[in-house]
């Protein structure tokens, strides 16, 4: 079978700054990790990761970012992440970085990772919590997350949304 | 003139070393770089290419005269296909136009030792114009160990 592989490559944004995840977009990010790449690898490499390159996915409360590149890209891709140092956008840059956390070959096994990494970090942050008003808070708003019927149908699930915890 | 067609093989994994004769052209004239510069104008052509990670490969400059711009060029072998073409996509240094060309590649397979008699051999592979490509090799007789081959460019007289 003849067909382009792409490799996805699951990341979360981390930063100090607060105002940072207001100002995540698709495209600041694809320009910063363009930018790093051409850094990085040169006009060669920058020529081969973009050439099936996009931001899939992007979730500004999170933090959490899907990358898609060729399969024959994809560690020069993975080897300039740690070199995003900062986002800019509307003339105001950001400091933060890059984690990778997961590597796949469809957006699929991507998102079953995800869930999974998730869980486990809802369970941490439950542990860490050093405050008991944030502790019911968090238990609360776990007990209370359900599938509504119109998002069910959509087919795109993940527990998210847990309180800030800064 | 026959149109056949060309393949350089190059084995890579071979040896550690790959060398490299070139010669700097600067048809517009002007200063001639030294040592240290011409070291610069070959790591600026890799980052410009290869980024900082080909700016970081372990290129030594083994010799340069600096009346003909020709120096020998040492590149460990998993570095020659970033080298050569960094080389040949630099066009321009100190904003005058420039070109590197390539005149031999050269590499040791395995070592000789004193004692050992080596029989040399040079063919012609390919003959354009005025310029021949000959492939050079050196063999130790007994063993049959290949310690030198490479490939050369030779200008020859129109006859």
């Amino acid at each position: 079978m003849v067909r382009f592989k792409n490799r996805y490559v699951l990341c979360e944004v981390v930063s100090e700054d607060p105002r940072c995840r207001q100002c995540i977009e698709d495209r600041a990010l694809g320009l910063a990790v363009r930018d790093a790449i051409a850094r990085v690898h040169g006009d060669y490499g920058l020529a081969c990761c973009s050439i099936s390159f996009t931001v899939k996915y992007l979730n500004a409360y999170t933090g959490t970012v899907l990358l898609r590149c060729r399969k024959d890209s994809y560690r020069l891709l993975c080897s300039a992440l740690p070199f995003v140092r900062y986002l800019e956008s509307r003339a105001q840059r950001y400091p933060c970085f890059l984690n990778t956390l997961h590597v796949g070959g469809t957006i699929r096994t991507c998102q079953k990772f995800l869930i999974q990494y998730n869980r486990t970090q809802l369970l941490r942050l439950l542990q860490n919590c050093t405050n008991e008003e944030e502790r019911q808070c968090i238990q609360k708003s776990l007990l209370s997350c359900s599938l509504t019927e119109e998002q069910s149908q959509s087919g795109d699930e993940e527990e998210d949304d847990d309180t800030e915890t800064d | 003139m026959a149109a056949a067609a060309f393949e350089r093989r190059v084995l890579r994994r071979a040896a550690e070393h790959h060398y490299l004769r070139v010669r700097l052209e600067l048809p517009d004239g002007g200063a001639r770089p030294n040592a240290a510069q011409f070291k610069q104008l070959v790591v600026t052509a890799l980052r410009e290419l290869h980024g900082e990670v080909g700016a970081a490969l372990p290129v030594d400059v083994l010799t340069y005269e600096e009346k003909t711009l020709s120096a020998i060029l040492r590149v460990i072998s998993s570095g020659l296909v970033k080298l050569w073409s960094a080389l040949t996509l630099l066009g321009f240094y100190q904003n005058r136009r420039c070109a590197f060309r390539v005149l031999q590649e050269i590499r040791f397979p395995a070592p000789l030792y004193v004692g050992e008699e080596v029989t040399a051999a040079a063919e012609v592979k390919r003959l354009k114009g005025s310029v021949a490509h000959i492939s050079v090799s050196c063999q130790v007789r007994e063993s049959g160990k290949t310690v030198m081959e490479g490939m050369v460019k030779v200008m020859v007289p129109e006859s």
